[in-house]
């Protein structure tokens, strides 16, 4: 691949990977931009694996993930177990505390929870959780193009991005609860 | 063809939002939602937490990193 048609291809995707990047280092924005520069040289280098025709984005933020964790980024074993079937939490949690169904989710709560909290409630997530949701909540990624970033079924992410969803949603209704923004439920 | 139940469209919500789902499945997920207030409750919920997550998960270039990665480029031309 030619250097110029390289850099117009990575110059599209780079602001997600950058992304990608300060999620995967919980938010250290330097570390990000080391990896990302680490990343981007090594795919230079090694730009005529990528084949023509596949997804370039896929192909980039799988570089860039092993260059994580080449760089000592830390795999926790998957330690939270949580229940198979999903549920809708912070609809049932609001409901247990009495908003109002109808009422515009993002009026009573999701609006008044600060930017900075939502980033840190998904940089806090287990490795392999904040591994998927990164890739789907900030690289913009489909199920298919996680699975083929991390090499793993598309069952894999869809259960891995089901769990973190719930997880999310119970930092976030923890969050909202201590931030006095809504009531906590009470399960006498 | 049958029809869902509220356990079976609560299953799908997650594939539903994200598009996933088969266009068959889809409409199935879609009929039960225009027929049932408290799934479609459930999945307006659940969406407005996705678009918060996305609308916060993103972050800005650096100023410039664009330029200083190309140039690391020269080196290994
Ligand atoms: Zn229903």
């Amino acid at each position: 691949m030619e250097r110029a048609t390289f850099e117009r291809e990575l110059e599209k995707i780079l602001g997600l990977a950058y992304g990608y990047a300060v999620r995967l280092h919980g938010g250290d924005r330097d570390a990000a931009e080391d990896l990302l520069q680490e990343a981007s040289v090594s795919a230079f280098r090694g730009r005529d694996n990528f084949m023509p025709g596949t997804n370039f984005k896929a192909w980039f933020f799988k570089i860039l993930t092993n260059a994580f964790y080449r760089q000592g980024g830390k795999k926790e074993l998957e330690t939270v177990s949580l229940d198979a079937d999903p549920e809708p939490y912070l609809y049932l949690q609001a409901k247990e505390a009495g908003i109002s169904a109808s009422d515009d989710p993002a009026e009573v709560l999701f609006n008044k929870i600060d930017v900075v909290e939502v980033k840190n409630a998904l940089d806090n997530l287990p490795s392999e959780f904040r591994e998927v949701s990164a890739l789907y909540f900030t690289g913009e990624m489909s199920y298919e193009e996680i699975s083929e970033t991390l090499d793993i079924p598309v069952g894999t992410v869809r259960s891995r991005l089901h769990r973190a969803r719930k997880l999310l949603q119970v930092a976030l209704w923890d969050l909202a609860v201590s931030r006095g923004i809504v009531e906590a439920v009470s399960y006498a | 063809m049958h029809d869902m139940d509220c356990r079976e469209v609560i299953k799908h919500m997650a594939q539903y939002l994200d598009r996933e789902l088969s266009s068959e499945e889809q409409q199935e997920v879609q009929k039960h939602l225009g027929e049932c207030g408290s799934c479609a409750n459930a999945f307006r919920w659940e969406n407005s937490m996705l678009v918060l997550v996305k609308n916060c998960a993103g972050e800005e270039l650096p100023q410039g990193l664009t330029t200083r990665i190309f140039e690391s480029f020269d080196c290994c031309e």
